[in-house]
């Protein structure tokens, strides 16, 4: 913590003071300890405790994985490529295979594309569950911390039968998935999805509706439509500014293109409407795993793939849980890529926070920002 | 006018998420007291791997597609097997996958946590031992009528 007045130790912290003699104006270094998602850090200028400037200091959990998957092949990269968000495993594992198989030319089978949907829709409600049992702890409401994590539960469970693990799957390999559906999943996913949709509806009287929570995110923490397509934002936080935007629909992959969903949004672009559009697409994914398994057509669920990289440039992209998932691979006939390039949706949101915390309480500063459900690990890869 | 009806409206719904708070008061717990009580996961469960010493031709192929690299191929009389060594292993069950002979298979044991690192490395001998499930038979459960929780096993 330093004043401008005060000069200070550390040349970062003083390149964001304000230049003019005298200003009232502090500079807080937030973290970079673990917040609840990884380690980053903040750098906030406060007059007062009105937020006027804030710097995202992201980097504390890089791993170098785009160099790592230089050197494996393409197998052995599947457990590293769900690293950075293993959460959301299964949808960063999509765009890696996603691009391979456009190299390649292969093209799963029916089932083995509806399989990946299904374990998609899976982690796209974990993260969501995740991230909301993360907003209730910032905001000191332990109860949206617990049931959220408890509820999960349901999910990983599923996860567990149809994949053999809990969190990272590495389920879906070039050419399909590796499993098919064990007996008597379908039945017991619809009725959890069905007790799930009860609780979601639990949470809304106990969280989303409560003046604790509501009086510390409407209107609090803008970000305008105009300036999240400016700055790049992805997934829940531009269509929570109001623009309809989802890859899953925009541009179908897998079997997307054949099942019925909504797109949600909402309009005002403040951190009510961005938590309210990650509880509708959890509401969204609910129906959708439903609607998979009714739909669900017979069949292999995988086909022979070899591991090689065609020579050749591919570029591939999904829809993960924190939005836009991309791969631009350089194949060179090997077994490895020679160069892959890796961005995922939290990394194109950070963006996005200096702008939603410009003219936010500091008190107000975790609503905010974790409303853009930033995953550090998953940015700095 | 408008200011009190916000009040009355803050007070209801505080009231209400108090109320949906209360009626959890008695829902059982979702978690478990292990290792007293044990969670039991399905056949398919990628555990610790099991090795049939008679399938197997020490062709390496596990070794190669490790992404961890935790498997080396010892020497046993004119033979050769994989070692795994689970301080490394992320239990991607690669090498069940990719083994030709089917020499390698997931159990249901997952309990495999040692004192020092040494007993981490497990030899093609203790690869091939039976997998022991003790006691684990609580399982998750949304048929309660409090709704879900863990529950033991149906049969056991």
């Amino acid at each position: 913590m330093t004043t401008t007045d005060k000069p200070s130790q550390t040349t970062e912290l003083q390149s964001m003071s304000p230049t003019e003699p005298g200003a009232q104006t502090m500079t807080l270094s937030v973290g970079p300890q673990h917040s609840g998602s990884g380690h980053m850090r903040l750098i906030v200028e406060l007059d007062g405790d009105i937020i006027i400037n804030a710097m995202p200091d992201p980097g504390y959990v890089h791993r170098g994985i785009e160099k790592i998957i230089e050197l494996r092949n393409i197998i052995r990269s599947i457990p590293v490529i769900e690293r950075p968000s293993i959460i959301d495993a299964s949808n960063l594992n999509h765009a890696w295979v996603k691009a391979i198989e456009e190299l390649q030319g292969v093209e799963p089978p029916a089932r083995g594309q509806y399989l990946r949907c299904l374990l998609n829709e899976m982690n796209r409600i974990m993260s969501h569950l995740y991230w909301l049992s993360i907003y209730g702890v910032f905001l000191g409401h332990t109860t949206m911390f617990m049931w959220p994590l408890g509820d999960r539960e349901l999910f990983i469970d599923l996860a567990e039968r149809l994949t053999g693990a809990r969190i990272t799957y590495s389920y879906l390999v070039p050419g399909g998935v590796r499993r098919d559906l064990p007996q008597g999943f379908a039945e017991e996913a619809i009725k959890r999805t069905i007790y799930f949709e009860k609780r979601l509806d639990e949470y809304e009287k106990i969280f989303f509706e409560n003046p604790l929570f509501t009086s510390r995110a409407k209107g609090i923490g803008t970000l305008s439509p105009e300036r999240a397509i400016a700055l790049g934002s992805t997934g829940p936080t531009l269509r929570g500014s109001g623009i309809d935007r989802d890859l899953r629909k925009d541009e179908p992959y897998a079997a997307y293109s054949e099942l019925d969903f909504k797109v949600h949004t909402r309009p005002d672009g403040d951190s009510y409407s961005r938590a309210m559009v990650h509880m509708d697409e959890m509401r969204e994914s609910s129906q959708l795993i439903r609607q998979i398994l009714k739909r669900l057509p017979s069949g292999p669920v995988r086909r022979k793939a070899p591991i090689v990289v065609p020579r050749g440039e591919a570029y591939a992209r999904v829809e993960s849980a924190r939005g836009e998932c991309s791969f631009y691979m350089i194949g060179e006939g090997g077994d490895k890529p020679y160069r892959a390039r890796y961005i995922t949706g939290s990394y194109r949101n950070m963006a996005a926070i200096p702008e939603v915390l410009k003219g936010v309480r500091l008190a107000d500063m975790p609503t905010s920002w974790w409303s853009i459900d930033y995953w550090p690990v998953e940015a700095d890869r | 006018m408008a200011p009190i009806t916000g009040k009355v409206k803050a007070a209801i719904s505080s009231w209400v998420a108090y109320s949906v708070g209360l009626r959890h008061l008695f829902h059982k717990p979702y978690t478990l007291k292990f290792p007293q009580q044990r969670y039991a996961v399905e056949a398919g469960f990628r555990g610790r791997h099991l090795l049939h010493l008679d399938r197997c031709t020490g062709c390496g192929i596990c070794a190669w597609i490790c992404p961890e690299k935790c498997i080396t191929i010892v020497q046993r009389g004119d033979r050769w097997f994989p070692q795994y060594f689970y301080g490394r292993c992320c239990f991607c069950h690669f090498c069940t996958d990719y083994c030709p002979e089917f020499a390698l298979e997931e159990t249901v044991e997952y309990d495999i946590a040692e004192y020092t690192r040494e007993l981490l490395v497990w030899s093609p001998e203790r690869l091939a031992r039976p997998p022991v499930r003790k006691e684990d038979k609580y399982v998750f459960s949304v048929d309660g009528p409090r709704g879900a929780s863990q529950v033991p096993e149906q049969g056991h």
